[in-house]
C-alpha cells in the first residue's frame, strides 16, 4: 500500500435486537426527529442568511439592469444591459479594476511572503514566540475604519507623525505627500491592507506548520538536511494546499477592498486610488443611480464569486483527501 | 394583458419588493425605533444638527415646542451629515419616512418632488412667506415645477475668509482688502516660513468654494445659472477658465500646504486653530463654531478679498443650507406643520440666531445675532445676488464628481485650468444625456 492511500473503516450495520420494535417506524421516527432539528437549529440561520444575503444580492442583481435613482420604487425603469454597456466605456470603472488587481496581486504577494516568513520564523519556537504571535495578530482584530482614521491622520503632511519621523531618523526625503500623490497613495493603502491582514494568515500557517508530523523534520535531519532544505524540500511542498488557500483568501479580501479607501481617500486623488466596491457605492449612494451602482458592484461580486468557488472547491478536494 | 406586459410588471414588481428589502437590509432601516412613522400625537424629525452651535440650538427649540403645547410629541433623530441624504433617500423610498426632515434644497428638492416623496407646501409657504428675507435665494431651493416643496431656514455665506490676527500682526501684515492685498500677504508669511492658508480638499468642496468665490467675480451669477439652466452659457467659457487659472495661480505659486489634496476640512481647520497658517475660507458656518469653541488666538473675519480688475463686485457665494420638507406618506402632517409653525416663530428663530445661524426670518439675526457674525450678515444683504454650492444645483456626477476631484486636483498643481473646465463640461453634457 501506498503512503497515501488511506483505510476507511465502515462501522457494521446492526441488526435490530427482537423487541425493540418495527425497524422501519423507529428509523422513520428518528428521520423526523433529526429533520425536526436541523429545522430548529439551521432554520434561524438560514433565515437571517436569505434575509440579509441573498435577498439584498439577488435585489442588486434584479436592480442593476435598471435605471434608478432611488427615491421612490416607481421610478424603477427596466434597462436591460445599458448599464453594463456604459461600464464598458467608463474610464473610472477600468481604472477602479485595474487598481483592484494592482491590490490584489500586490496583496497575494506581500501578505502571503510575510505571513510565511513570520509562520516558519515563528515556528522555531524560539524565545518570545509567543509574545509576537499575539503582537503580529493584534493589527488583525483591530477595525479597518479605526485603522484608517489613524494612518490617514498620521500620513497627513501636515499633522502627522510619519513625515516627521522619517525626517528625525535623517530619511526626510522620502517624506512628502502619502495620500495625496497618485504615485504613492495605491502602495500605501497597500502597505496598511498588508499590516492590518497578514496575522491572520500567519496563524492559518503556523496551525498547519504545528500539524506537521516532527519525525518528518527528524527524518530529513538524519538524512543530513539543514534547516533551509527541510522547509524547502519537506515543509513547503506540505503547506502548498493551505498557501493555496490563504492566497485565494487574501485575492477575495483584497476585491472586498472597501474601508480603508472610502475612509482615507474617498477613492481620490481624482480617482487614483478608486476600487470597484467605492465606485460602486459613490455611483449607487450619491450619484443617486443606483442601477449603475448596482452594475458595478454586480461585475464586483462575480469576480468575487469565481475566487470564492475555487476556494470552495480547493477546501472540498483537501477535506477529500 | 399580453404574456410580455405581464413578464415585465413582474419584473418590476419582484425587483421593487427586492430593491425595497436590498435598500432596508443594507441600511439598517428596517423596523427599529428611529425609523419614520408616529403615532397620531408624536412628530418624528429627522434632522443633521449633531454637532456644534446647530446641535444645542435645536435642542432648545424642540424642547420649546414641548413647552408651547400639549398635543405633540417630537421625536427627533440626528444623523451625521455625511450618512444624512443617503439615510433621508432610504427613508423616503423604503416607505417609512419621518414627519418632518430636514434637507439641503436645490437639486433635492427636484429629485424627491419628482419622485412624489414631498407634500405640496405652496399654501403653508405663502401663509408665511411675509416672515422671510432673500425670498429668491430661498424660494429657488425649495421650488420644484412651481411648486414649493420646503421651508428654507438658514443661509449660509461662503465669501469670506477667517484670519489669524496675531500671526499677522507679528509679520507685520495687514488684514488683506483686495486680492492683490492678500497675495502679497501670502508671500510674507510664506517667506517668513508659515504656511499662509490652511485648506482640506480632500472632501473636495474646500478647493471648490475656492473656485465659486472666483467664478462669482469673474463670471457673476447670472453667467453661472445660465450654465446651470442650459441657457448657452458653458464651462468652458473664458470666464471660467480665468478662475480655475486663478485657483491653479495659488497653487503655483505655494499658498496652500503640502497635504492640500490629501487633508480633509477637520485637518484644515486643526492647521489653521493650532496657529499654523494665516488664513482660511470656508462659509459662515465656521463664525458659529469658533463661538462655541473659540481659538487660542485673536481670529480675524474679512469678506472674501476681491481682484481689483473683478468684472463683478457685486455677487458672492452662499446658499440656503438648511430647508425643511414634509415627506409624502408621513404619518402626522398636521404634527409636523404645527413643528414648522413652532421654528419660525420669533422665539426659536432667535435662539437659531443667537447661536450664530444666518436665520431667514426677517430681523432674526439683525436683533439676536452675535457681534461677530455681524458683518457676514451685513455683507449677504448688501450682496446683489448668491451663488449657492454648485454640488447643490448640478447632478452628483457633475458637482461631487468633476467639481469635486477636479478642483481638488488643481489645488495639488496636478491637473491644467483647460482639463478642469473641460472635464466638468464634459461630466455636465453627459448627465444632460442620461436625464
Amino acid at each position: 500500500m501506498s503512503s497515501n492511500q488511506m483505510t476507511t473503516i465502515v462501522p457494521e450495520q446492526q441488526t435490530p435486537s427482537p423487541g425493540s420494535g418495527t425497524p422501519d417506524r423507529t428509523a422513520g421516527r428518528r428521520d423526523g426527529h433529526r429533520k425536526r432539528e436541523l429545522v430548529a437549529f439551521l432554520g434561524p440561520a438560514l433565515g437571517f442568511y436569505v434575509a440579509f444575503m441573498m435577498v439584498p444580492l439577488l435585489g442588486t442583481f434584479l436592480i442593476s439592469f435598471t435605471d434608478w435613482p432611488g427615491f421612490s420604487l416607481d421610478q424603477i425603469d427596466w434597462v436591460g444591459l445599458d448599464n453594463f454597456r456604459e461600464l464598458a466605456d467608463d474610464g473610472v470603472f477600468w481604472s477602479a479594476f485595474r487598481h483592484n488587481i494592482f491590490l490584489l496581486l500586490g496583496a497575494i504577494v506581500l501578505n502571503t511572503g510575510l505571513a510565511l516568513v513570520l509562520a516558519l520564523a515563528l515556528d522555531q519556537h524560539l524565545r518570545g514566540s509567543s509574545f509576537f504571535r499575539g503582537v503580529f495578530l493584534m493589527p488583525t482584530v483591530i477595525s479597518l475604519v479605526v485603522v484608517a482614521l489613524v494612518f490617514g491622520l498620521g500620513l497627513s503632511p501636515s499633522l502627522g507623525f510619519i513625515n516627521p519621523a522619517f525626517e528625525a531618523v535623517g530619511l526626510g526625503r522620502f517624506a512628502g505627500e502619502w495620500l495625496g500623490d497618485p504615485d504613492r497613495v495605491l502602495p500605501m493603502i497597500l502597505l496598511l491592507d498588508t499590516w492590518s491582514s497578514f496575522g491572520l494568515y500567519m496563524f492559518l500557517l503556523i496551525a498547519r506548520l504545528i500539524a506537521i508530523p516532527k519525525e518528518l523534520r527528524e527524518a530529513a535531519a538524519i538524512d543530513g538536511a539543514g534547516e533551509l532544505r527541510t522547509i524547502w524540500y519537506v515543509i513547503l511542498p506540505l503547506l502548498r494546499s493551505t498557501l493555496t488557500m490563504v492566497m485565494l483568501l487574501i485575492a477575495i479580501n483584497s476585491l472586498k477592498m472597501f474601508e480603508l479607501v472610502y475612509v482615507m481617500t474617498s477613492g481620490g486623488p481624482n480617482h487614483a486610488s478608486e476600487v470597484i466596491a467605492t465606485w460602486g457605492y459613490f455611483q449607487g449612494f450619491t450619484a443617486t443611480r443606483v442601477g449603475y451602482g448596482s452594475a458595478t458592484l454586480v461585475v464586483l461580486l462575480v469576480l468575487t464569486f469565481i475566487l470564492a468557488t475555487i476556494y470552495v472547491r480547493k477546501f472540498r478536494m483537501q477535506d477529500d483527501l | 394583458m399580453t404574456r410580455r406586459a405581464s413578464t415585465r410588471r413582474l419584473l418590476s414588481t419582484s425587483t421593487a419588493m427586492l430593491a425595497c428589502g436590498a435598500l432596508l437590509a443594507s441600511c439598517g432601516l428596517a423596523g427599529g425605533d428611529d425609523s419614520g412613522g408616529s403615532g397620531s400625537d408624536e412628530v418624528v424629525f429627522w434632522h443633521a444638527f449633531t454637532a456644534g452651535a446647530e446641535s444645542g440650538a435645536i435642542k432648545s427649540i424642540l424642547d420649546g415646542f414641548g413647552e408651547a403645547q400639549d398635543s405633540y410629541t417630537v421625536k427627533d433623530r440626528g444623523i451625521g451629515n455625511e450618512e444624512h441624504f443617503t439615510v433621508v433617500r432610504t427613508g423616503l423610498a423604503g416607505g417609512s419616512p419621518p414627519d418632518l426632515v430636514h434637507y439641503e434644497g436645490y437639486q433635492q428638492t427636484r429629485d424627491f418632488a419628482k419622485a412624489g416623496q414631498l407634500l405640496d407646501l405652496t399654501d403653508f409657504w405663502k401663509e408665511h412667506e411675509d416672515k422671510f428675507i432673500l425670498k429668491e435665494s430661498a424660494v429657488r431651493a425649495c421650488t420644484s415645477e412651481g411648486k414649493i416643496y420646503c421651508i428654507p431656514y438658514t443661509f449660509h455665506s461662503g465669501f469670506q475668509m477667517y484670519y489669524n490676527a496675531e500671526l499677522l500682526e507679528a509679520e507685520g501684515v495687514e488684514p488683506p482688502q483686495t486680492f492683490e492685498d492678500f497675495t502679497a500677504a501670502a508671500d510674507t508669511l510664506k517667506d517668513a516660513g508659515l504656511t499662509p492658508v490652511s485648506i482640506g480638499a480632500k472632501d473636495g468642496w474646500p478647493a471648490e468654494h475656492w473656485w465659486m468665490n472666483f467664478i462669482v467675480q469673474r463670471c457673476g451669477v447670472a453667467h453661472v445659472y445660465d450654465v446651470i439652466d442650459d441657457k448657452g452659457a458653458k464651462f468652458t467659457d473664458e470666464c471660467f477658465l480665468q478662475a480655475a487659472e486663478d485657483l491653479a495661480g495659488l497653487a503655483e505659486a505655494g499658498y496652500f500646504p503640502e497635504g492640500a489634496s490629501s487633508d480633509d476640512y477637520g485637518a484644515a481647520i486643526s492647521v489653521f486653530a493650532s496657529k499654523k497658517a494665516g488664513f482660511m475660507q470656508t462659509g459662515s458656518w465656521y463664525a458659529a463654531e469658533l463661538l462655541e469653541t473659540p481659538t487660542e488666538f485673536e481670529y480675524g473675519i474679512v469678506p472674501f478679498p476681491r481682484f481689483e480688475d473683478a468684472e463683478n463686485t457685486g455677487d458672492i457665494t452662499g446658499a440656503v443650507t438648511h430647508v425643511f420638507g414634509i415627506p409624502a406618506d408621513a404619518e402626522n402632517p398636521d404634527g409636523a406643520k404645527a413643528l414648522l409653525e413652532h421654528m419660525l416663530t420669533d422665539e426659536s428663530t432667535a435662539t437659531w440666531a443667537e447661536a450664530g445661524l444666518f436665520s431667514l426670518v426677517d430681523g432674526a439675526v439683525e436683533q439676536n445675532g452675535p457681534e461677530e457674525v455681524m458683518p457676514l450678515w451685513d455683507a449677504v444683504l448688501k450682496a446683489e445676488a448668491s451663488l449657492p454650492w454648485l454640488e447643490n444645483e448640478l447632478p452628483p456626477g457633475v458637482g461631487e464628481d468633476a467639481i469635486y476631484n477636479g478642483s481638488a486636483a488643481l489645488v495639488a498643481g496636478r491637473m491644467s485650468p483647460q482639463e478642469f473646465v473641460e472635464s466638468i463640461q464634459a461630466a455636465l453634457d453627459k448627465a444632460r444625456q442620461g436625464s
